[in-house]
């Protein structure tokens, strides 16, 4: 693992080009910022979850318009008395006792109730080919929620700056990444701990959190089966056939 | 360029089409309310959390066995953990451990579970339910290492500014032998008598008989490999005894040359394969070792080159006979006709067999094997026979057989510590100001050395814990109330008899810190938790350990990055609380710890994690520094050590200890005279007679009795009409201690102990008894005893003595994770033995009792 802080990404676009692939352009703007704003919320709750429901309606308007109630939802559940939605955080998916929705991959695709398996290791891998790794001062595993949505986010903006950079093959590569590791990963657990989530929440929040993540998550696959070659995709299948899960 | 860009944009326009299908909804939205009006701001400048740019160095995926030590138990094996990318996989026995010689159990592989269970403590959390008690959710909330480090120290503080500093306490569970930075030195510069240790709820008994005859408290080691009879009281050494691995390791060379002979109600995993089983009934194991040396002695198999012999060659212990003292004569020993005439000569087999519920020739011919082997024999004691209200003195007279046959310190016998070099950490009087000295006056929370808890540990009265006597000083706030606590790696609400007690004393205690791996019933009433390193895997720190003729000291370190924001419990919290203290105007702490150099480089710690390390180089300097070298392995520096991961003894040197024994005639006592020294202290506090202790603790012994190994009868709890079973508990080959209790390998291999079933808890009852209940397997059943009930599973196995029930230690959680409890915060899965066993003691010790403790009555449900 890393011994630096998580970064910022600086990614190099040819402003000229921009406007040549706008739509593809604004919709996986709108997708990155999407899995971006998700992974900021699996977070301990903080001061700016009020500006980031805003800006979820707005994305999620665009990318996966289903899911805009459990985005009003957010808002009203952000109403709870903010103790509460930290107890609540807490139980769901820190403890201290047992853990209602365990947010790392492996809980879920190795079924052993352990952390660190081979399908942790997967991950890293793909973060690593990515030419990235957890930040050093990030102390959790690296199948952990908040990292599987982050590294979705840097595919989308890395296919992004390669389509605006008129770069077709980089563009497939990364679409082809966020299908494989939506397939491998997050796709493969995401439907189950939502569900786990749902049921364990005290608080609207976590609830709407829940159920807006898993109906993007759904849309998404379907999005992303537009990648050249892709097939069709079939979201209760890939959780089926899923290589990692044990 | 040019062409470049068209062909970009012909290939997305294709791919757009197929996109635009599938992304209709997003088509009509967007151009209709937001078009392309996407603000790109600061879009193409995520700032990710989690992720950061690879360096160069990571993910080569080459792996690699880093030395490590395992604390599932007490045998405390030297460990290789592999290591690749970062991620712990395997464990294994450490090879150049000469104590271990490379072999493992399971526990260490359960380890893998501990470690990386995704309901461990992660970070610091803080209660938010002011309410205490069973039915109280703490509702913990995470908090950062800063925030519960100022709240500590504030509180520690407070106590010092108003010179109460006697009111706080220090609880310490499993640790390793860098305890005293947290345990002593922490406590007494601050300034408080109250550091309690679990360890008398360990096994303190087991070390009473050897202390008391050969001047030894400690545990021992056996000389398997080279003894001809093997006599085992109360323990399991392929399950759950110290040294599981070695002795699983040799047990087949073993049996092949030795007599295997098992004292227990239920049939073990040792007594599994052993020659003989003797199910005693509970408590009376003291009858058969009467019988055992009665019949040694009569028989004239006595070891005579250790205890010595009549004058004229005679053999005048004859049953019944009071033998003339003068006509012996004792070489390495001590009052051996006193303990014929006081104790002995009427033990017969018939008399023990009416007791101890085993055959006449069952125990005829076991005492003269065993006789027949001296000196290589083995008379083995456990927790089993010494857990008990009146265990002392079944310590001594179950030991006592090895001075019979000369086995002790010799060839094929019961054998002690070899030397070791390691270093206590720097004193701290220097550092202990006007109100830490004042405070450390005051009396301990525990009551040890009051007229009723002698606690006579190595002859000193009132130098034994007793642990879960705190629990009624807490509540009585006797000799004062407790207002800080921090307790590390303990869980007394589940491990300590009558566990409900401490829920109602931590209920009362205004401020409780609680550093451990798991939350558990005793991290549900406190409020701040610390989220501690896993010993194997996190830590540094060492221990040592006595097997196979040697003594090894194996160190644990960090051989991966912690899990979350795990901190080291034993040194790295203790510096981070002084660095606290310390900003609030009392240095004396952060002072005494910067005086723990690096052997090495000579500088002080500037933080936590350097202390850690230096603690650790410091303390074991002499074993791995060329110029410190005073025997056993050799290093060439720290380094050469730290990757060996284990220092090893030189080789046991036999026989040296015979009459140079730490006994008041070291001599091997069989009339104690080093007990009745520190009885007569005791009684000389209190202004009283030996005598009178004696009855105030329980025991039956009076006048000279009480200086000799004997026999007493069981002091059990419960009537036979009411409760007609005998509880018998037992320890899991899967955890001696607790920590297992959240891994799923626990439940998946839980039939490894035998009788158990995979994923149940049982009460093992014997067919027969179970036919006259009208109870048969897999019955849900509850089993009450005079302080308490647990329900749990029935299982029909011929493995236990008829009129007792067996139920292995280790469920029955009602927190410590998702699998633990059944039902979680309400439920436990299965019931904890110790609901149903009374908080007594064996008072000599300071021991809690958990064996012959209770009577039960079983009922269906």
């Amino acid at each position: 693992m890393g011994t630096g802080t998580g970064c910022t990404f600086r990614f190099r676009i040819n402003e000229e080009d921009f406007m040549n692939v706008e739509d593809f352009t604004v919709y996986e703007t709108a997708r990155g910022r999407t899995y971006k704003l998700l992974a900021d919320y699996y977070h301990m709750p903080d001061n700016e979850m009020r500006e980031r429901a805003i800006s979820l309606s707005e994305t999620l308007a665009i990318v996966c318009p289903e899911a805009a109630p459990y985005a009003a939802g957010l808002k009203i559940g952000l109403e709870a008395n903010p103790d509460q939605l930290s107890v609540d955080y807490a139980r769901l998916f820190v403890g201290p006792f047992a853990i209602a929705a365990p947010p790392y991959g492996s809980v879920y695709l190795e079924g052993k109730r352990q952390l660190m398996g081979d399908s942790t290791q997967d991950a890293l891998r793909r973060y690593r080919a990515a030419g990235l790794e957890s930040a050093g001062d990030f102390k959790d595993a690296p199948d952990h929620i908040t990292v599987e949505l982050e590294f979705m986010s840097f595919l989308i903006f890395k296919a992004i700056e390669a389509s605006i950079n008129s770069n077709t093959e980089e563009t497939v590569h990364y679409l082809k990444k966020q299908k494989s590791f939506l397939e491998d990963h997050l796709g493969a657990w995401i439907f189950e701990f939502a569900d786990a989530v749902v049921k364990a929440a005290d608080t609207v929040f976590f609830q709407n959190l829940a159920n807006a993540t898993a109906a993007f998550l759904k849309n998404d696959y379907s999005s992303i089966s537009a990648v050249p070659a892709a097939g069709q995709f079939d979201s209760e299948k890939l959780v089926e056939i899923n290589s990692l899960r044990v | 360029m040019k062409e470049k860009q068209e062909k970009h944009r012909s290939f997305m326009k294709d791919f757009l089409d197929d996109f635009k299908m599938s992304r209709r909804s997003f088509m009509k939205k967007a151009s209709a309310a937001t078009g392309g009006a996407i603000a790109l701001g600061g879009a193409f400048t995520p700032s990710f959390r989690t992720l950061a740019e690879a360096s160069e160095t990571s993910g080569k995926g080459l792996g690699e066995w880093i030395a490590s030590t395992c604390q599932g138990c007490t045998s405390w094996c030297s460990k290789q953990v592999y290591v690749i990318d970062g991620r712990a996989v395997k464990v294994r026995g450490n090879p150049n451990s000469k104590v271990n010689l490379g072999a493992g159990c399971p526990r260490s592989h359960l380890g893998l579970q501990q470690v990386y269970d995704p309901d461990r403590i992660k970070t610091p959390m803080k209660r938010t339910n002011a309410k205490k008690g069973r039915n109280e959710d703490p509702k913990f909330v995470p908090i950062s290492w800063d925030e519960a480090l100022n709240t500590i120290a504030d509180k520690i503080m407070e106590l010092r500014k108003n010179n109460e500093t006697h009111k706080y306490m220090l609880m310490r569970g499993r640790y390793s032998y860098m305890r005293d930075v947290l345990y002593d030195r922490m406590t007494k510069i601050i300034g408080s008598p109250n550091n309690i240790s679990h360890s008398a709820i360990c096994a303190e008994a087991e070390k009473f008989g050897p202390y008391y005859t050969e001047g030894y408290w400690n545990y021992r080691q056996y000389d398997v490999t080279n003894a001809r009879y093997v006599l085992i009281w109360g323990a399991d050494p392929l399950a759950a005894n110290r040294q599981v691995s070695y002795y699983s390791a040799v047990w087949g060379d073993v049996i092949g040359k030795a007599t295997i002979a098992v004292v227990e109600p239920r049939l073990s995993a040792t007594a599994g394969k052993a020659d003989e089983w003797l199910p005693v009934e509970p408590g009376h194991d003291g009858a058969l070792a009467a019988a055992i040396a009665h019949t040694i002695l009569v028989e004239g198999l006595w070891n005579k080159e250790f205890v010595g012999d009549f004058t004229d060659g005679q053999n005048r212990f004859v049953p019944g006979a009071v033998v003339d003292e003068e006509t012996f004569e004792e070489k390495h020993t001590y009052g051996v006709v006193k303990w014929w005439n006081l104790e002995l000569k009427d033990k017969t087999v018939e008399w023990a067999a009416e007791r101890t519920g085993l055959p006449v020739e069952q125990i005829q011919r076991v005492a003269l094997e065993f006789g027949q082997a001296a000196p290589q024999a083995i008379s083995w004691v456990g927790g089993g026979p010494v857990m008990q209200v009146r265990g002392a003195y079944t310590s001594m007279i179950c030991h006592a057989l090895n001075g019979l046959t000369g086995g002790v310190d010799n060839v094929g016998g019961t054998l002690a510590s070899n030397k070791e070099y390691t270093d206590h950490f720097p004193e701290p009087d220097d550092f202990m100001d006007e109100i830490a000295k004042k405070g450390k006056k005051h009396g301990k929370i525990d009551h040890r050395g009051r007229k009723e808890f002698p606690c006579l540990n190595e002859g000193k009265p009132g130098s034994a814990v007793v642990t879960n006597n705190a629990a009624e000083g807490i509540l009585n706030e006797d000799p004062n109330e407790i207002k800080v606590a921090i307790a590390y790696m303990n869980n007394f609400t589940f491990s300590c008899g009558q566990p409900e007690r401490w829920e109602r004393a931590l209920s009362k205690i205004p401020f409780l810190v609680h550093i451990t791996t798991n939350a558990s019933e005793f991290s549900w009433f406190a409020d701040i938790l610390l989220p501690d390193a896993h010993h194997m895997f996190e830590k540094w720190g060492y221990v040592k350990s006595i097997g196979n003729g040697y003594r090894h000291v194996t160190i644990m370190q960090p051989v991966i990055k912690p899990m979350w924001e795990a901190k080291i419990d034993e040194t790295e919290m203790p510096w981070l609380i002084a660095e606290k203290l310390n900003e609030r105007g009392f240095s004396n702490l952060l002072d005494h710890y910067k005086t723990y150099i690096d052997p090495e480089t000579g500088k002080a710690p500037t933080n936590a994690q350097e202390f850690a390390l230096y603690a650790l180089k410091y303390a074991t300097q002499n074993l791995w520094d060329p110029a410190k070298y005073k025997g056993g392995d050799k290093f060439n520096g720290w380094e050469d050590f730290r990757k060996a991961g284990v220092w090893n003894s030189d080789p046991y040197p036999f026989r040296k200890r015979w009459s140079n024994m730490k006994t008041k005639t070291k001599k091997f006592e069989f009339y104690s005279e080093t007990l009745k020294e520190a009885l007569e202290k005791h009684a000389e506090n209190h202004k009283t007679t030996v005598d009178d202790i004696l009855e105030t603790c329980f025991y039956q012994a009076r006048n000279e009795q009480a200086f000799i190994p004997h026999y007493e009868e069981p002091y059990t709890n419960g009537t036979e009409a009411e409760y007609p079973f005998l509880f018998v508990d037992h320890k899991s080959r899967l955890n001696r201690e607790g920590r297992s209790a959240n891994c799923p390998w626990y439940y998946d291999f839980k039939d490894v102990d035998p009788g158990d079933t995979v994923w149940d808890d049982v009460a093992k009852i014997n067919p027969l008894d179970a036919k006259k209940i009208g109870v048969k397997t897999g019955d849900a059943i509850r089993i009450t005893s005079p302080t308490g009930s647990i329900t749990c599973t029935a299982k029909m196995w011929e493995g236990v003595r008829p009129g007792t029930v067996a139920k292995c230690y280790g469920q029955g959680h009602w927190v410590y994770g998702r699998l633990a409890a059944k039902e979680f915060g309400k439920i436990p899965r299965g019931g904890n033995n110790n609901d149903l066993i009374p908080a007594v003691y064996d008072r000599l010790s300071g021991s809690t009792v958990r064996h012959a403790a209770t009577r039960v009555k079983i009922e269906k449900v």
